[in-house]
């Protein structure tokens, strides 16, 4: 194997159950979403030699999973990052947190994921997405206050 | 500064499932083997100028189109009634366990549309549409029915009258089926071949209304009989008893009733 196919198979061994979990949120369904994760990592592993910057391989992947979980849902008109509906897998084990992420627009939703369930830094939420990290960073700032206010309502006491 | 959403979030992260680099790499060699294939086909066919006719038709379940959102709900809907009605009646909940969420589309041909969802314990589950009747038939496999060269169920053509036979073939390569009507005659309907992980020809006929099915048959490449299914004279006679009002729904659309469905054999 050469040298983009090792890094690919350590960042799958690595990153699979954040790769997994932020894949859940799309799918709602635990074997569709290892099945979206292992499809994007084969995809990944046989146009590697497509991929010009080797140290933004985490980023592309994401791209490529994600591409894959939206072509799953049938809505291939819309942009990505305007048309994946993600939501909690189980939203009953915190109903205000995914009360409150339902609320927020999908391209918030999916930088919030990004960055909690990924734990991926502003750079690399960028790259997933091909955007400015001013925007990530503008766009979770305001999904984060949204999100805190939502949920200090939520949990007020009357 | 600590982050207040943080700690929610991880409370909220599931432990995944085992990896398997193994599987990706598996995947990876299937979707370069169509290009190898093609290339290999395209060299034969200059070089050595011989028919290819074994499933050479098959299609790919990679390259196939996911199925319509409509039909994925509609697949998870028909898990959940079937897993009910086998609860109401048994006491005991069956689920077909169909991945409704990876469903893909195959054209069949003659406007119809088979839409397959794979399950998990490794068989299959078929959805057929065609432009006459609005929701065709229904077929399956579970994985114990592997061995089984040909299976078909048989509804009620809803909107055309006669009635609908469809099923799956597990058979050799280029195994064709037969379906004879109780007046001799018989009809020979195009077999669709889906690659792995289905492996399975899928076929159909419209029998028209005042005649029956007596038989499937299943025949190799050189016509021999290598099976027959002979159980849809009773099948037939279950279905007349049925009211036309109850037929079988389409999965999702209001109340299945997946009891109606009557699979000859299954």
């Amino acid at each position: 194997m050469d040298e983009r196919g090792r890094a690919i198979e350590e960042l799958y061994r690595r990153r699979h159950g954040a790769f997994w979990n932020v894949v859940s949120t799309v799918t709602r369904d635990r074997d569709a979403a290892q099945d979206v994760v292992q499809e994007a990592f084969a995809r990944a592993f046989t146009r590697r030699r497509q991929l010009r910057d080797p140290a933004a391989l985490e980023p592309w992947v994401w791209r490529i999973a994600l591409r894959i979980a939206h072509e799953r849902t049938g809505a291939r008109a819309v942009p990505l990052e305007d048309a994946l509906d993600l939501a909690l897998p189980r939203p009953e084990r915190d109903p205000d947190l995914g009360a409150a992420l339902r609320a927020l627009s999908p391209r918030r939703r999916l930088v919030v994921f990004l960055r909690y369930f990924a734990d991926l830094s502003y750079g690399e939420i960028a790259a997933a997405l091909e955007v400015a990290e001013g925007t990530v960073a503008a766009t979770l700032s305001q999904a984060q206050a949204e999100l805190l206010a939502h949920l200090t309502r939520e949990e007020a006491p009357t | 500064m600590t982050d207040p959403l943080a700690a929610r979030f991880d409370a909220l992260v599931e432990p995944a499932p085992p990896p398997d680099w193994l599987d990706v790499r598996r995947r990876a060699r299937r979707s370069r083997r169509p290009l190898l294939l093609a290339a290999a086909a395209l060299l034969l066919l200059v070089a050595v100028p011989v028919a290819i006719a074994v499933r050479s038709g098959a299609l790919p379940w990679n390259g196939a189109d996911a199925a319509p959102r409509a039909v994925v709900e509609r697949f998870a809907a028909h898990d959940r009634a079937f897993a009910e009605f086998t609860r109401r009646q048994t006491g005991r909940p069956v689920e077909f366990g169909i991945l409704a969420s990876q469903a893909r589309s195959f054209p069949l041909g003659g406007g119809s549309v088979a839409y397959i969802a794979p399950t998990r314990s490794g068989g299959f589950f078929a959805f057929l549409e065609n432009p006459r009747d609005p929701f065709g038939s229904i077929d399956y496999r579970f994985p114990s029915d592997r061995p089984a060269p040909a299976v078909a169920s048989l509804l009620h053509g809803r909107a055309t009258g006669g009635s609908w036979v469809n099923g799956h073939v597990l058979g050799p390569p280029a195994s064709t089926v037969e379906i004879v009507l109780d007046d001799g005659s018989t009809l020979k309907p195009p077999v669709t071949w889906i690659g792995p992980p289905i492996d399975a020809g899928l076929y159909y006929a419209h029998v028209a209304q005042g005649r029956h099915v007596v038989a499937v048959v299943l025949r190799d490449a050189d016509g021999k009989e290598l099976a027959r299914d002979g159980h849809l004279g009773a099948a037939y006679g279950a279905m007349q008893k049925a009211k036309a009002g109850a037929l079988p729904a389409a999965p999702g659309s209001g109340a299945p009733e997946p009891g109606t469905m009557v699979v000859p054999g299954g």
